[in-house]
C-alpha cells in the first residue's frame, strides 16, 4: 500500500516535470554567449530577386561603460524575405542573436513610400520582438541611421531608446510610434498611422518630424512646427510652445496646461463639421518687458486667432492627403451607432468642416515685476 | 490550608506541602519549589521546627522574618512571589524566602534586541522557571514534569496557562513527549525533532527560542513551552509562519516601524530563497527581462567568464555557504578574520580572476545578508536549503520553473501544521483555539 502510494506521488512530481518542459520556450544560453541586436533597419536593395535589404546593429558590451565608448557591430543583407535574411544573418555571426531587446526598428525612406504592411506584418509576428519596440522612418535609409554612432552613447542603441523612451529627452517635438500601435492603426478603421522620421546629424539623430502614412504607405510629411501642434492637439502635450507675433516682437508662450475637447457633427445639408475647442494656458517665454502689464488680454486674442489659423490649416491639409491621424473617424464611430457609420464616415472626411475655437490665459509672465 | 493550596495549584508539580509534627506543635507548610530558596526553609522553619529549641509559636510571633497573614485570598498571590506559608494553631505566617537569581543570568546572545529584556533563559531548568513564572506571576500557570532519555534522564517541564492552553494541543505535546525513545537528549533542537511527526520536515513548526518575553506571550495566548534541563532554549509549541518572521521588538515599536520592518522581512525572505534561481533564469533564458541597459553591463561583466551560469552560481554559493559555517563554528576572535578573509578579499579576487561575473558577487552578499535579517535562527537555516532546489529548477526550467516552484513552496507550507494548528496562516481568528486540529491525531 505505502509503495502504491509513493509511486503515485513521485509519478504526480514526474507529470508536473515533464509539463513544465515546454513551458521553457529557448534553450538555455548564457547571456554572454547572446548577440543583442538593438535596432534593425529594413530597406528596399532595388533588386528584384531579393528586395528586402535587412541591417542589424549589434550591441558589444564592455564591462566598462563611458560615454562613446561602445562598439557596435553592423551586418547587412539582402533577401527575399525579412526573415530569411536574418537567418542568413545568424551564419555571419560567432553568438546566438538575441531580439529580445530590438527596440528600434527603421524603416526606410523608400521602402515607406511603397508599403509597410508586410514589414510591420514580420515584426508582430515574431515571438521574440517586444510589441513596444519602436518603430520610425530613417532618411535617406534605414542602414545609414543604424551606422551613425553618436557622441554620448553609452550603450549601443542608447541614444535612440532615450529619444523615442519617455525616461530620456521629453521634447514636444518628437513622437514616438509603437509597433502595437501601429499594428492597431493598420487594422483599425477609423485611424491611420503614423512613423516619426530620423534623419542623421553631426552628433547624433534628429528626429522632428513625422509622416502620416494611409494603411501603406506614407502620404505627407509634417514640419517640425506641424509636428509640434499635432502633438499638442492629440495628446495634449504640455511643456511645449506657442508662438505669435505682437508689435514686430515675436512672442513665445510656454504651455501649462492644455486641453482640447472636439465634436463631430452631422449637419442637416448631409455634411459634416467638426468643432473642436482648444484652451490653454501658460507663461510668457520670450516677448516684450511690458508684455503682461500692458497688452496681455491683446496678446492673448492674437495667440488664440494664430492658434486657430494654424490649427485649421493643419487639420486642412491632412485631409487633403486622405489620411485620419488623429482617428476622427474612430470618435465618430463611437459616437454614431449606426452598422454603417463608418461609410457615412468615409464620404463625409473630405469634405468635413472645420471651426476651431481657443481660449489663451497666460497666467505668468514668467518672471517678478 | 493544604487543601485549599492544592485545589488551587491543581497541576503545579513544583508546589511543595508539608504536614509537620513535633513534641508541641502540629504545622502545615506550602511553597513553590522553584521560586524559593530552599535551603532557606530548611535553616529557618524545617530545622527550629524540629530541634524545640525555642517553643515555635514564639519563634514565629518574635522573629521578624515572619508575618502573619489574614487574607486568605492572597495565599496564591505569596507564594507565587516565592513566599513560604506556614500554618500554626489556625494562623498563617508567611516568609519571604524567595531565591534570589544569580547576578551571572546570561543575557541573550542568539535574539538579541536592542530595547527589549536581555536576560535569556538559564540551562538550569529551575532558574528558567523561576525567570518564566516570575514574568507571568499567574495561578494558572501550570507546569508538569516528564523524563525523556533511558539514560540522561532528561527533565522536561511543560509549562502552560491551563486556561488558555488548548486542551487537544496539550495532549498532543504529552504523547509526544511520553514517546519519546532515547538513550541522550543533549538539545532543545532535538528534543522539538524527536516531538515532530515529520522528522524530513524542510521548516521548524516550533520555535526555539532564549527569549522570556516571547515564551511569556506566548504563553498568555494559550501556547505551550518545553523547558529541559540542560539547555538555555525553550520550545514554544503552536506557533505559525509569520511569528517566526516577527522579532520581539516588533511589538515595542510603533505601528507603522514595525509593519515596515515586518514587510522588509518578508521581502528579504522572498530575495534570499529566489534570488540565485532568479539569476540564473534571467541571465540563460530570459535575458529581455531587464532594461536593455543593464542586460548590456550583465553581459559585459560576465564576456570573461568561461562557465555557464549555474556553475557560476554553485561556485559563490559554495564560498558564502562555507564562509558562514565557517564563522559560526570559529571562536568569536578568528570568526571576524575568516569573513574580512573570505568576504572582501575573495570576492574581489573571484571578480578579478574572471571566475564570476561582478553581478553575482551583488547576487550572493545580498542572498546572504537578506538571509540573516530572518530573526528565528532555525527558520533561517531551512531557507537557506530551500534556495538549492529552485536552482535546480531554474537551471533546467528558467522563469517558469521558477514560478512553479515558489508555487509548490507555498502549497507545501499551507499543507503544514504545527501540532495541529495551521501552519502558514496569515490571519488568524481571534481565538486561538477556533482553528482546526488538522493532521495530527490527538488520541
Amino acid at each position: 500500500m505505502s509503495i502504491y502510494k509513493i509511486s503515485a506521488r513521485f509519478l504526480c512530481l514526474l507529470l508536473a516535470f515533464v509539463i513544465l518542459v515546454p513551458t521553457t520556450g529557448c534553450g538555455f544560453i548564457d547571456i554572454d554567449k547572446r548577440f543583442f541586436v538593438v535596432a534593425i533597419a529594413i530597406d528596399k536593395s532595388g533588386n528584384e530577386k531579393k528586395p528586402y535589404r535587412v541591417t542589424i546593429r549589434l550591441s558589444i558590451p564592455s564591462s566598462k561603460t563611458e560615454p562613446g565608448m561602445e562598439k557596435s557591430q553592423i551586418e547587412t543583407i539582402d533577401a527575399k524575405e525579412i526573415s530569411e535574411g536574418l537567418r542568413i544573418l545568424k551564419s555571419h555571426v560567432d553568438k546566438e542573436i538575441d531580439l529580445g531587446h530590438c527596440k528600434v526598428f527603421v524603416l526606410g525612406d523608400e521602402l515607406a513610400r511603397d508599403d509597410i504592411t508586410s514589414a510591420t506584418e514580420w515584426m508582430i509576428r515574431r515571438r521574440d520582438i517586444q510589441s513596444s519596440a519602436f518603430v520610425a522612418v530613417g532618411y535617406p535609409d534605414g542602414m545609414s541611421i543604424l551606422k551613425k554612432m553618436p557622441l554620448s552613447e553609452r550603450y549601443s542603441g542608447n541614444t535612440l531608446f532615450l529619444t523615442f523612451g519617455s525616461d530620456g529627452t521629453k521634447s514636444s517635438f518628437i513622437r514616438p510610434e509603437k509597433l502595437f500601435d501601429l499594428f492597431r492603426r493598420i487594422n483599425e478603421n477609423g485611424m491611420d498611422p503614423y512613423l516619426p522620421l530620423i534623419r542623421v546629424s553631426k552628433n547624433g539623430y534628429e528626429v522632428d518630424q513625422l509622416n502620416l502614412l494611409d494603411k501603406k504607405r506614407i502620404r505627407l510629411l509634417l514640419s517640425p512646427d506641424e509636428t509640434q501642434l499635432f502633438n499638442q492637439i492629440d495628446k495634449e502635450t504640455i511643456n511645449s510652445t506657442f508662438k505669435t507675433t505682437y508689435k514686430d516682437n515675436s512672442v513665445m508662450l510656454a504651455v501649462t496646461d492644455l486641453r482640447v475637447q472636439y465634436k463631430i457633427q452631422r449637419l442637416p445639408d448631409g455634411r459634416g463639421k467638426l468643432s473642436m475647442h482648444i484652451h490653454i494656458g501658460g507663461t510668457i517665454e520670450e516677448g516684450p518687458s511690458d508684455i503682461l502689464s500692458l497688452h496681455s488680454e491683446e496678446v492673448e486674442r492674437k495667440l488664440g486667432q494664430d492658434v486657430e489659423k494654424n490649427t485649421i490649416k493643419l487639420l486642412k491639409r491632412i485631409q487633403r492627403a486622405g489620411v485620419d491621424p488623429l482617428h476622427f473617424g474612430l470618435r465618430y464611430r463611437a459616437t454614431h451607432k449606426s452598422s454603417t457609420a463608418f461609410e457615412e464616415w468615409q464620404e463625409l472626411y473630405p469634405t468635413l468642416q472645420f471651426d476651431v475655437h481657443s481660449t489663451v490665459r497666460i497666467q505668468s509672465a514668467g518672471r517678478i515685476h | 490550608m493544604l487543601q485549599a493550596i492544592h485545589e488551587r495549584f491543581a497541576n503545579a508539580s513544583d508546589v511543595k506541602t508539608h504536614r509537620m509534627t513535633n513534641s508541641q506543635f502540629s504545622a502545615e507548610i506550602a511553597y513553590i519549589a522553584t521560586l524559593v530558596d530552599e535551603s532557606k526553609v530548611s535553616e529557618l522553619v524545617l530545622i527550629p521546627f524540629a530541634k524545640e529549641e525555642v517553643p515555635f509559636n514564639d519563634l514565629l510571633s518574635s522573629n521578624p522574618n515572619f508575618s502573619k497573614l489574614d487574607d486568605s485570598a492572597r495565599w496564591t498571590d505569596m507564594m507565587l512571589r516565592g513566599f513560604v506559608l506556614i500554618k500554626l494553631e489556625a494562623t498563617i505566617y508567611t516568609m519571604d524566602a524567595a531565591r534570589v537569581i544569580r547576578n551571572t543570568a546570561p543575557q541573550t546572545t542568539v535574539e538579541s534586541t536592542i530595547e527589549g529584556p536581555q536576560i535569556a533563559l538559564s540551562e538550569d531548568l529551575m532558574d528558567s522557571i523561576n525567570i518564566i513564572r516570575s514574568r507571568y506571576a499567574s495561578p494558572d500557570l501550570e507546569s508538569e514534569e516528564f523524563t525523556v532519555g533511558s539514560l540522561s534522564k532528561t527533565r522536561v517541564v511543560l509549562l502552560y496557562d491551563h486556561t488558555r492552553v488548548d486542551p487537544a494541543v496539550l495532549d498532543i505535546a504529552r504523547l509526544k513527549l511520553r514517546s519519546i525513545q532515547t538513550d541522550v537528549l543533549s538539545a532543545s533542537g532535538e528534543l522539538s525533532k524527536f516531538m515532530n511527526d515529520n522528522r524530513k520536515r524542510l521548516f521548524p513548526v516550533e520555535m526555539i527560542t532564549e527569549r522570556v518575553d516571547r515564551l511569556t506571550k506566548g504563553m498568555s495566548k494559550g501556547k505551550i513551552i518545553v523547558l529541559m534541563q540542560g539547555s538555555m532554549f525553550a520550545i514554544l509549541i503552536p506557533i505559525t509562519f509569520t511569528e517566526l518572521m516577527t522579532a520581539t521588538e516588533d511589538r515595542y515599536e510603533s505601528f507603522w516601524t514595525s509593519a515596515l520592518l515586518l514587510s522588509l522581512r518578508f521581502i528579504a525572505l522572498f530575495m534570499t530563497t529566489t534570488l540565485p534561481a532568479l539569476y540564473i533564469a534571467v541571465i540563460s533564458y530570459n535575458p529581455e527581462l531587464f532594461r536593455v541597459q543593464l542586460a548590456f553591463s550583465i553581459a559585459g561583466s560576465r564576456a570573461s567568464v568561461p562557465y555557464p551560469s549555474f556553475i557560476e552560481v554553485f561556485i559563490m554559493l559554495f564560498m558564502i555557504e562555507m564562509l558562514v559555517e565557517a564563522s559560526v563554528r570559529l571562536p568569536k576572535y578568528i570568526g571576524s578574520t575568516a569573513t574580512t578573509v573570505g568576504g572582501l578579499i575573495l570576492g574581489q579576487a573571484a571578480q578579478q580572476a574572471g571566475l564570476v561575473s561582478s553581478i553575482m558577487i551583488i547576487v550572493t552578499s545580498v542572498m546572504a545578508i537578506s538571509n540573516f535579517v530572518i530573526p528565528v535562527y532555525s527558520l533561517s537555516l531551512s531557507v537557506r536549503f530551500i534556495k538549492y532546489p529552485l536552482i535546480v529548477i531554474a537551471i533546467f526550467f528558467g522563469l517558469p520553473g521558477v514560478a512553479c516552484g515558489v508555487f509548490a513552496l507555498l502549497i507545501y507550507l499551507c499543507s503544514q501544521r504545527s501540532f495541529g494548528k495551521p501552519y502558514f496562516r496569515l490571519v488568524l481568528p481571534k481565538d486561538w483555539k477556533d482553528t482546526d486540529i488538522g493532521e495530527v491525531k490527538s488520541k
